[in-house]
């Protein structure tokens, strides 16, 4: 399912507001379909797996640099779930 | 509990030329580790165990763990002696879209199938530093308490830092970069403590960590800084465990191994997530369960797997899978040095054994 171009926007629009130097980034968006992890669950002797899922992530990227020139990988990761909400939001360190 | 120590006779000899030091040291090690009925075992020499020698790449070294098992029943904790060129890292493919083109990673070796994202085995590594003193010297650590902390974060994470320092320290006393910076990091910040956290940026270009706040990354610290450090230090930056042609000149992880008193090093081998803010994931979470299981008396490989143990039920808790990221965290954490050192005592009262 195709995310709506304006909940795309509203979700620029936070990214922006709270790591303003993303400010101007495109974000790459993907979907991808995690299918049930049965094997992590069972070694980890937990319950009976989740469902089929679908997830869509917002990929934010720019290269920085550090005072004494070194090159940096600035990575902001948007993970949103089926309802396009947001789920998790973790940068590159 | 049963310890698997392994290591390269050819490998490491090229890399150390002089390997009696080692061979001195590791028979110590063995005797005063007897608890642990510790096995020495080189995959590239035939032994007495019946195991065949095999070739200096990880899939075969990992079916020569496996084999030895076979013949001599499970090992709890397996110690790798060397850096890549003496058991190379596994290079797996990099679930998330980002600049690193493989996962360095050491948990193939700490699980017994095919699903290696959850070790079972405690594994630690010892990186050869190509000094054989360097290797010596991490065989010989003893943890020296101080009941003290100190923990650096970039100031953009400061929130998310708190959460994760505040079972070894006071939230509040954590140093942030900036306003600290490489000229004017105090050396004796790092001296008589038990725990050493960095929630900085790291590279696999540069020598130094770098701080953040907004659009401005200062040189929070380089090598230069660390001086007569102890403790066990979790790093949670870039590339933090990085040591592939790297020395202890340019890279800070084998600084601070270098330190008689620093009795261990966590971190990534690659680029590393976490969020800004509470609550913690990805690298967070995992250095938090670390530092916790340190904190109760787990040795410095029982806390890594258990720590990642955790971290994957809590991650399927909150969101019913390991995503990319979660995976990739799993894959990239290592930890350096003597893998039965422990911070505090065990519930028997023990520190190494």
């Amino acid at each position: 399912m195709l995310i709506n171009p304006k909940r795309i926007e509203k979700i620029k629009e936070e990214i922006f507001a709270k790591y303003p130097e993303f400010r101007g980034v495109e974000p790459k968006i993907s979907e991808k379909t995690v299918k049930p992890q049965d094997a992590i669950y069972a070694k980890l002797d937990m319950g009976v797996p989740k469902q089929l899922k679908s997830i869509y992530r917002l990929k934010f990227e720019r290269t920085v640099r550090a005072a004494d020139e070194t090159p940096i990988d600035r990575i902001l990761l948007v993970t949103l779930d089926e309802n396009f909400e947001i789920v998790k939001i973790v940068e590159s360190r | 509990m049963r310890m698997l120590i392994l290591s390269g006779k050819e490998a490491l000899h090229e890399r150390i030329k002089d390997v009696r030091p080692i061979e001195k040291a590791l028979s110590e090690y063995i005797e005063s580790r007897k608890v642990y009925e510790p096995i020495l075992c080189y995959y590239d020499t035939p032994n007495k165990y019946g195991v065949d020698p095999v070739a200096r790449k990880a899939e075969a070294i990992r079916e020569y763990v496996s084999n030895f098992e076979k013949k001599l029943g499970d090992f709890d904790i397996l110690l790798l002696l060397g850096g890549d060129e003496v058991i190379p890292f596994f290079r797996l493919e990099n679930p998330c879209d980002d600049a690193d083109e493989m996962v360095l990673s050491d948990n193939p070796y700490a699980s017994r199938d095919d699903n290696y994202v959850i070790p079972e085995r405690a594994c630690a590594r010892i990186p050869d530093g190509e000094n054989s003193d360097f290797m010596v010297r991490q065989l010989n650590k003893a943890v020296r308490r101080n009941g003290k902390s100190f923990g650096l974060t970039a100031k953009d994470w400061q929130k998310a830092s708190e959460n994760v320092y505040q079972p070894v320290g006071a939230p509040e006393e954590l140093e942030c970069t900036p306003p600290v910076t490489k000229d004017d990091f105090k050396e004796a910040w790092l001296q008589e403590k038990d725990y050493l956290y960095f929630n900085v940026h790291g590279s696999k270009l540069s020598a130094n960590w770098y701080g953040q706040e907004g659009a401005h990354y200062p040189v929070a610290m380089g090598t230069d800084n660390i001086v007569n450090s102890s403790g066990v230090v979790a790093a949670e930056s870039c590339y933090g465990a990085y040591i592939i042609e790297k020395t202890k000149n340019n890279a800070i992880c084998l600084k601070f191994l270098a330190e008689r008193d620093v009795v261990g090093f966590c971190g990534s081998t690659t680029i590393a997530y976490g969020p800004a803010q509470p609550p913690s994931s990805e690298a967070d979470l995992l250095v938090k369960y670390f530092l916790e299981y340190l904190e109760q008396g787990h040795t410095l490989s029982e806390s890594l797997r258990n720590a990642k143990l955790d971290f994957a039920r809590k991650s399927l808790r909150r969101h019913g899978f390991l995503d990319d990221d979660d995976t990739k965290t799993m894959l990239q954490f290592v930890v350096y040095g003597d893998p039965t050192l422990r911070v505090r005592p065990s519930q028997k009262g023990e520190f190494v054994c």
